[in-house]
């Protein structure tokens, strides 16, 4: 088997695609045509594809991660615009059906927020590990189904089809669906091109603390967040005049910050 | 000069290589080998993925060629590539500057 085969065999070997396998190749016939004695300098053709899928896989993962988190952009503008208007979260409106546009808009914003801020902390790295790659989709994934599942909920609301209540903006509403499934398309689209390309370098993936910069344990840095978020909820609740309704929600939304870091802490790289 | 010692430097050697003029994988690394008087002489299986690489960060594009009846993939920097190129001198007169004085 000649070292050009070698090669193809390798790069099929690490899941590279097709038609860029056969781009490499044609790449590195050329430059042994232009010096045939560079087989050995070129390197060994198992190590040689292992740093392609590395280098690229690391190179897509990363977009992937910034693309899903500007795709979720003008639907957050948009379904911000929704909320003003108070179009969304009225007293018409299924209890079932907000449940899931809460839980969709939060997991969008958690989702894509994350995405954006590990692909920003890994920004000057050449190769990130497997697990790191994993992460970075897992999170841009997390964000796009959350967006999907929020411009699903506004269809229904906007169509009358959870019994007959119709939000008070529908041209608006359909204007969020319209482009927010147009945005979060794109960004599926960018992030399925990393399914099969993925860097296979061995190493765990980083937590919570080096997203944010700090040499804490994530663990009490979980309990800080939920904390936090469960203090702004509280103000928030004297700041309307409903104090008590405002600590029930506060409770709430923390323990589910503290859920979500214990469910889905390990697979969206917040822990080891 | 050892491959490690180029970590951090490749892609902005190549960047530079190839703002000079479009070029394919065996003259860019030929002219880095020029360039450096041969003392950057690292394993040139390293060049191609990162070619791929800084291609798919949008700071490079290419396209195919064909030169005595081979087809040759071209490479030439972007407008994205020249701002990262301009930024990676502006680092390295930095750091270059620095550690001079300290060794001085």
């Amino acid at each position: 088997m000649s070292w050009l085969d070698s090669l193809d065999a390798e790069l099929g070997r690490a899941r590279i695609p097709g038609p860029r396998r056969r781009r490499i190749v044609s790449e590195l016939r050329d430059h042994l045509a232009c010096d045939p004695t560079a087989e050995e300098r070129l390197g060994e053709p198992a190590s040689l594809a292992r740093q392609f899928a590395d280098e690229l896989g690391t190179a897509l993962a990363r977009t992937a991660a910034v693309a899903s988190f500007l795709a979720l952009v003008p639907l957050g503008v948009l379904f911000a615009a929704l909320f003003t208007l108070g179009a969304v979260y009225t007293t018409n409106v299924e209890p079932g059906a907000t449940i899931l546009l809460v839980g969709g808009v939060q997991l969008a914003f958690v989702g894509g927020t994350l995405a954006l801020v590990r692909a920003w902390r890994l920004r000057g790295a050449v190769v990130v590990s497997a697990a790191e790659g994993r992460v970075l989709r897992r999170r841009a994934g997390l964000g796009l189904a959350g967006g999907a599942l929020t411009l699903a909920v506004i269809a229904v609301l906007a169509s009358g089809r959870d019994g007959g209540v119709q939000l008070s903006h529908p041209a608006l509403a359909w204007t969020t669906v319209g482009v927010g499934a147009a945005s979060v398309l794109a960004g599926t689209l960018v992030l399925a091109r990393t399914t099969r390309l993925g860097p296979v370098a061995k190493g765990p993936a980083a937590d919570l603390s080096f997203d944010l910069g700090l040499d804490a344990d994530p663990q009490r840095l979980a309990y800080a967040i939920a904390g936090a978020v469960a203090l702004c909820i509280a103000l928030a609740g004297i700041a309307q005049g409903d104090p008590i309704d405002g600590l029930v929600r506060a409770a709430g939304d923390g323990l589910l910050c503290l859920a979500g870091f214990v469910l889905l802490g390990r697979p969206l790289g917040l822990r080891r | 000069m050892r491959a490690e010692s180029l970590k951090g430097h490749l892609d902005g050697m190549i960047l530079a290589v190839v703002a000079t003029a479009p070029a394919h994988g065996y003259a860019v690394i030929e002219e880095l080998r020029r360039r450096s008087a041969g003392t950057f002489d690292l394993p040139e299986g390293t060049v191609y993925p990162a070619l791929h690489r800084l291609e798919a960060e949008g700071l490079l594009a290419s396209t195919w060629a064909s030169a005595s009846g081979r087809k040759r993939r071209v490479y030439r920097l972007t407008r994205r590539g020249r701002s990262a190129l301009e930024q990676r001198r502006r680092e390295w007169t930095d750091f270059s500057r620095a550690v001079q004085g300290v060794l001085a």
